[in-house]
């Protein structure tokens, strides 16, 4: 009930005293009229252009531009840039077949140069995006062309890499063949092989038995020759020595003795005979000496067979790979190409520029969520400093201090007091959006919901800075000074998002900020926002310090006028 | 009976000891006076009593209760009427009578009651609607007290209750008081107006350099010095005695 008395004191004492009504209604009607006024007369025909036109044979196209003047000289053009007569200068200028055109901006002016350059920049990227686009169409033509290319080599690559298969495959197939015959070969050729000294040892002892065999039989001839020779000698020795009967009888013993020699030596002869059979196995043997030398090199021809069998199969994988590889390498080639393509090519270069939200083309709504912001930013920290400051120079403040009620009485109800005062002030605003603009008046509950986190934390900054600094001119120049801190910090000057990490998060909490983009949203875009949406909380947090704030400087103030 | 007792209040400010072990006590229905030269530490007392500053030693008991641990049970219990009006100029006196009696958490029509009888007592009758800033000096007055007295305090302090008056406008403001006293309010008064005191109140205290140098009735100090000189005098004489 101590709030509501207050509250009720409170508001007696505001709606009897002319000045806040002047600060509450008459200000912001006079602002948004101002606002309204000079953003109505906005034209972009009013813009006037200086030209220099070093070509007089250039037909430089004006249309729409009905503002302009033609200067001799461009520091004439500057000249009258620097007086404000001109907003720009555009110098045209021959070069080859075409023409160049400086345009010299005012770059004292940051906005208009910024807003003139974008408008600029928008006509050129347009011009740029259809050559852009020519170029692009004869990148794709080519890289179709080499892609094609590609895609035959890869073709052909493909073919060899299998005819390198098949050939490792007739290869292996060989190899296998030639281990069989090789197995064949050794089956036969190692008996042989290791049979081979013995075979040596038999045909040099058989040579040896045969030349023996030989020599004796020569020698028996001899020997027989000589007996013979003797028997003759010894017959006509004998014929005249012995009686016919003995000579007969030794005639006859040496006719049989030369008979036996003669079956010796026929015996010799069929030996003789044998022996040329002697010499046949003697000659097989040495022939089989040779055949084993020729085995030995056919041994290590397919010694040498398999090894290059190996070789050449080994080098077909080596191709193989080679050829995998560079298969490889032409498909990236290849995906590379259609990246490259895509990026430069095709629809991925066409530049269009559009507006990302359909909205209103009347300046004045379009800048009215910000002059709501503005203006409630300024007057209700101003009517919030100047409620307490009224408050607390007067005598009756001690009177309040020493009475039984508590501070959190006073601060509820002088901040009741000015958010409904400035409640009153959202709602004519609102209701100028919703008549003048045909706002929607469904969007009340957002637009109030902003309205009162943000006043909230305006009237406990107000507040705060009315108790602490009880100088009425101090106070409010310290209160106009946050509302400036506040615009500064925010996408007045420029554009937040191009400012710093720790200047954004002052931006980001900046209550200011957060009123004119929620607004924005809600107003501009009727777009609806979550309840933990982070501007909100954000808002939620900053009111609730605020409001420490504000309390802590009740305290500072009740103990700066005791003492 | 003891309303309010001080005792061996002390305070400094830096090297300055405002108030020097000073103990006095108001008896219950009294016109209590509090005299001193400028800075002897009559304010500085004044603000310690209604909570606004703190003693560096002693305490105070209203109704044996110790109001510097409890000085809502105090101020609830006191009015206090300062020599500047204390009230809301936009505000006509009934408004701010019935803010301040719920301020102190009065019934409403507890305060309607006490507004009819202070508003006759005070002779403000027919100015009951009118705004604070619209009345005459006099008027800013006796509104003071009359809201400082909606809360039907026990003790009413008024500091300097008369400086700026004319010498008519006083005599009715005493009178006023004297009546308020009548209806069983105790008053501790302060003021530089030693005529005022002697005649209207019932026991002065003297406050010299921070300390309480003498306390007596008016006919006590004229005893003491043979009837013969005013209070003023021997005020003088007692601030200009270095022996006291």
């Amino acid at each position: 009930m101590k709030v509501f008395s207050i509250f009720k004191k409170d508001m007696k004492t505001v709606s009897r005293s002319p000045s806040y009504f002047v600060l509450l209604f008459i200000v912001p009607v006079l602002l948004i009229v101002a606002g309204g006024a000079m953003l109505n007369s906005v034209d972009f025909s009013n813009v006037k252009l200086g030209i220099v036109d070093n070509d007089p044979n250039y037909d430089f196209n004006l249309r729409g531009v009905h503002n302009h003047q033609y200067f001799d000289s461009l520091s004439d053009c500057i000249f009258d840039l620097t007086s404000y007569k001109v907003s720009a200068c555009l110098v045209v200028s021959p070069i080859d077949n075409s023409h160049q055109i400086d345009i010299y901006l005012d770059n004292s002016k940051r906005v208009i140069e910024y807003f003139a350059k974008q408008l600029i920049l928008e006509k050129v990227m347009s011009e740029q995006s259809f050559v852009l686009q020519q170029t692009s169409d004869e990148i794709d033509s080519r890289i179709s062309l080499y892609s094609t290319s590609i895609s035959n080599a890869r073709v052909e690559l493909i073919n060899v890499r299998n005819d390198l298969e098949q050939q490792e495959q007739d290869l292996l197939d060989y190899k296998t063949e030639l281990g069989q015959t090789r197995s064949d070969f050794d089956e036969v050729y190692y008996p042989l092989k290791n049979s081979e000294p013995e075979l040596i040892e038999l045909r040099d002892r058989m040579k040896e038995n045969n030349d023996n065999l030989e020599n004796n039989i020569t020698l028996f001839r001899q020997r027989k020759q000589e007996i013979d020779a003797s028997i003759a000698v010894l017959r006509v020795f004998l014929s005249t020595r012995l009686n016919a009967g003995d000579y007969n009888y030794v005639n006859g013993q040496f006719t049989i003795i030369e008979n036996n020699l003669n079956d010796i030596d026929n015996v010799l002869t069929s030996v003789e005979q044998m022996q040329s059979d002697y010499e046949q196995v003697i000659e097989l043997l040495d022939n089989m000496e040779l055949m084993i030398q020729r085995l030995d090199q056919i041994k290590d021809t397919l010694d040498r067979l398999d090894s290059d069998l190996d070789n050449s199969i080994q080098r077909t994988r080596q191709s193989q790979v080679r050829v995998d590889g560079f298969i490889v390498e032409l498909d990236r080639a290849t995906g590379e190409l259609s990246s490259f393509s895509q990026d430069v090519g095709g629809d991925a270069s066409v530049l269009n520029f559009n507006n990302a939200y359909d909205l209103s083309d009347d300046p004045v709504f379009m800048v009215f969520p910000f002059l709501i912001s503005i203006i409630i930013t300024f007057t209700t920290m101003v009517l919030s400093n100047m409620f307490i400051l009224k408050l607390v120079n007067k005598n009756s403040y001690l009177r309040d201090i020493i009475s039984p009620a508590r501070d959190a009485n006073f601060i509820i109800a002088h901040y009741l007091v000015n958010l409904f005062f400035i409640s009153i002030q959202a709602f004519v605003l609102f209701l100028i959006g919703i008549f003048y603009f045909n706002m929607p008046s469904s969007l009340v509950g957002s637009y109030s919901l902003i309205i009162f986190l943000a006043a909230s934390i305006y009237i406990f900054i107000g507040m705060s800075l009315g108790y602490l600094v009880r100088s009425q001119s101090l106070s409010m120049l310290l209160t106009l000074f946050f509302v400036m801190l506040m615009f500064i910090f925010s996408d007045v000057l420029l554009p937040t998002s191009l400012a710093g990490p720790i200047v954004r998060f002052f931006a980001e909490l900046n209550p200011f900020v957060l009123l004119n983009n929620l607004l924005r949203d809600v107003l501009l875009l009727e777009r609806s926002f979550g309840f933990f949406d982070p501007r909100l909380i954000r808002l939620w947090v900053v009111m609730f310090v605020t409001l420490i704030i504000c309390y802590i400087s009740k305290k500072v103030s009740k103990e700066d006028v005791m003492s | 009976m003891k309303l309010l007792e001080f005792q061996n209040i002390k305070k400094r400010f830096k090297r300055f000891q405002v108030l020097n072990n000073v103990s006095f006590n108001i008896q219950s229905g009294e016109i209590f006076g509090l005299v001193g030269r400028s800075g002897s530490g009559k304010t500085t007392l004044l603000k310690i009593l209604m909570g606004m500053s703190r003693p560096d030693y002693g305490s105070i008991t209203f109704e044996d209760k110790n109001v510097l641990r409890r000085p809502n049970y105090l101020r609830e219990r006191t009015g206090y009427a300062t020599q500047e009006n204390m009230l809301f100029g936009e505000l006509s006196i009934k408004e701010n009578s019935f803010y301040f009696g719920d301020l102190y958490g009065v019934k409403k029509s507890n305060v309607k009651i006490t507004f009819d009888k202070l508003i006759n007592l005070l002779g403000l009758t027919g100015f009951e609607d009118t705004y604070v800033d619209n009345l005459s000096g006099g008027m800013k007055k006796r509104a003071n007290i009359l809201v400082s007295l909606i809360h039907s305090p026990k003790l009413l302090m008024l500091d300097e209750p008369t400086v700026g008056l004319d010498s008519l406008l006083r005599k009715t403001i005493w009178d006023y008081i004297h009546q308020i006293n009548k209806s069983g309010t105790t008053i501790f008064v302060t003021s530089h107006l030693l005529e005022e005191i002697e005649e209207n109140c019932d026991r002065i205290a003297i406050l010299k350099r921070g300390k309480i140098v003498a306390i007596a009735t008016p006919k006590e100090y004229r005893k003491a010095y043979g009837n013969r000189k005013p209070f003023k005098e021997i005020f003088e004489e007692m601030i200009k005695d270095e022996s006291i």
